[in-house]
């Protein structure tokens, strides 16, 4: 907040703060800050123009985190639902996780504009290196996995084409290296924006398979069937599904993009539209995914076991080579957007915490740690999938859920965060956001030990 | 304003550098790099009751992490 002095004891803040050298970083910073400056003051213009003209300026890191999460393992486990259950309970339950996680990156984003500052290095500061190295830890071994199989995922879909696994990943490498070293915060938003919207791709699929939309109707209103009933397998799709849906790296990542975007505490309704238009955008294209997929439900073909392209190739005969295709290269993108927000992620995190340039406004002889992380462990997860007999199946079917079992401890840290008037002053949660963070955490903590508990004991559900 | 606003977006960035003041008027204080590198949080006093929550938590994870790890080896065997 612009008129608070968060300086420690040991570490007054200086009469002489006015005297600060100006960077490029800031620099660049300012300058899109003027662009909204200049949309506050179009007062001439009607209100509503205003009002998107902002909206236009001040969108990005909600539509990224959503879009982004929308990845390659989200999209394959919203495959593997549909060819399971077809439409029916999952089609609710995937909307009900997407509010869940607005509840969560709402708080995020409030606490970048509030702060300036990025999560891991709030934790850091507030909480102390003990239980930040516990957050780091989460993080990064959640990052790492879930970079692996966007790859997994990038290659699979590319390989629909025949494309080479090599080329594919090469391929891969070369676009977010190209992408993540513009200078500028602004353009590396704009490009990614553009390219995620190709997420969008799934919706024209689902079409092509002709969708029951009275089926689609009566799911919502009953939360009907459930193929199976409520047991271990289902739970652990349950689980995965919310995995898909949310997940540690999306605080990082959103708090870290708010941060170097530049938004302050006036914009903070924006970030809110702009959380909620990624939400939008994400569940129609998550469920268009599930909706594409139950073809294979309604024709007796399990996806269960199906990797990456295999989807599209089943799907070939109910939406023809071109739908396959649009299956295959949203599977592309959805791996590609989410390399480059997960790295982002590690990168913003790594940076905070070892006290380094942090920032997409700094060129790479400036800030050499924070592209180091992001670059290395994209090209880290890209060699691995190339290594034969690598374990990538285990990390396929691992990667959601420990996205869930790690969330419980970082929602707490948000949470004491965001009700930190130290902090955030005015711009605390309120009894609402509380109360439905709290039952987001408490949701999350009682699935995974439904999961744990039916692991130990097998049959606990089978009378369900 | 609108006027002054006008101008300064024309301004490329070596010409906005030359012009500090803009730029602390555009951004607010703790945005700037120096700032945010001088001035941390403090940290907070954490409760006996927030310590055993945030150990639960971390048990919990760990404890979950294992059976789901022996799980999906045992199925993949």
């Amino acid at each position: 907040m612009a008129d608070r002095q968060p300086a420690a004891p040991d570490n007054p803040v200086s009469a002489s703060s006015q005297a600060d050298a100006l960077l490029a970083e800031d620099i660049s910073r300012a300058r899109d800050r003027l662009a909204v400056a200049k949309a506050r003051g179009l007062g001439s213009r009607p209100s509503r123009w205003r009002a998107i003209r902002l909206l236009w300026l001040l969108v990005g890191p909600g539509v990224l985190v959503f879009l982004g999460e929308n990845d390659a393992p989200s999209m394959l486990s919203y495959s593997a639902t549909g060819s399971q259950f077809g439409i029916g309970f999952f089609l609710p339950f995937i909307v009900v996780t997407f509010l869940a996680a607005w509840v969560v990156q709402e708080m995020t984003s409030r606490l970048g504009a509030v702060t300036h500052r990025g999560h891991a290095e709030m934790i850091f500061d507030r909480f102390g290196p003990f239980w930040g190295f516990f957050s780091m830890g989460d993080l990064l071994l959640g990052n790492f996995l879930t970079l692996v199989t966007e790859f997994i995922g990038i290659r699979a879909g590319l390989g629909y084409f025949g494309i080479s696994p090599i080329v594919a990943v090469g391929g891969a490498i070369i676009f977010i290296l190209a992408v993540t070293t513009t200078r500028r915060y602004w353009t590396w938003e704009r490009i990614l924006l553009g390219v995620a919207l190709f997420n969008g791709l799934f919706v024209p699929v689902a079409l092509m398979t002709h969708p029951h939309w009275s089926a689609i109707g009566r799911a919502f209103l009953t939360w009907h069937p459930l193929p199976g009933g409520l047991n271990k397998n289902n739970l652990l799709l349950m689980l995965a599904d919310i995995g898909a849906t949310v997940t540690p790296w999306m605080l990082f990542f959103q708090q870290g993009a708010t941060t170097d975007k530049g938004l302050q505490p006036r914009d903070v309704a924006y970030g809110r539209w702009d959380t909620t238009i990624g939400m939008v955008l994400a569940i129609v294209f998550g469920l268009a995914v599930v909706v594409a997929t139950t073809p294979l439900y309604t024709h007796g073909i399990s996806g269960a076991n199906f990797r990456g392209a295999q989807f599209a190739q089943a799907l070939e005969p109910f939406v023809g080579r071109i739908g396959s295709s649009l299956f295959a290269l949203g599977l592309v993108e959805a791996g590609l957007v989410a390399a480059i927000s997960i790295s982002t992620s590690s990168a913003y995190a790594f940076g905070e915490v070892l006290k380094q340039a942090h920032s997409l406004n700094r060129g790479i002889k400036d800030a050499w740690p924070f592209y180091l992380t992001l670059l290395g462990s994209a090209i880290a997860a890209g060699i691995l999938v190339l290594i034969p007999n690598a374990p990538l199946e285990f990390i396929v079917l691992v990667v959601n859920v420990i996205a869930v079992l790690a969330m419980p401890p970082a929602l707490l840290f948000l949470l004491l965060l965001v009700n930190d008037r130290e902090v955030m002053g005015e711009y605390v949660n309120g009894k609402w956001l509380n109360t439905a963070g709290i039952t987001v955490t408490a949701l999350l903590v009682l699935s995974g030990l439904g999961y744990g508990l039916t692991c130990v004991f097998p049959n606990l559900l089978k009378g369900l | 304003m609108n006027q002054l606003l006008n101008d300064a977006h024309k301004l490329k960035d070596k010409e906005l550098a030359a012009k500090p003041d803009l730029v602390r008027t555009l951004l607010e204080e703790d945005q700037l790099v120096a700032f945010k590198k001088r001035n941390r949080f403090p940290r907070r006093k954490l409760s006996v009751g927030l310590k055993v929550l945030l150990w639960l938590l971390r048990i919990y994870v760990i404890v979950m992490l294992v059976i789901v790890i022996w799980q999906i080896v045992l199925a993949l065997k």
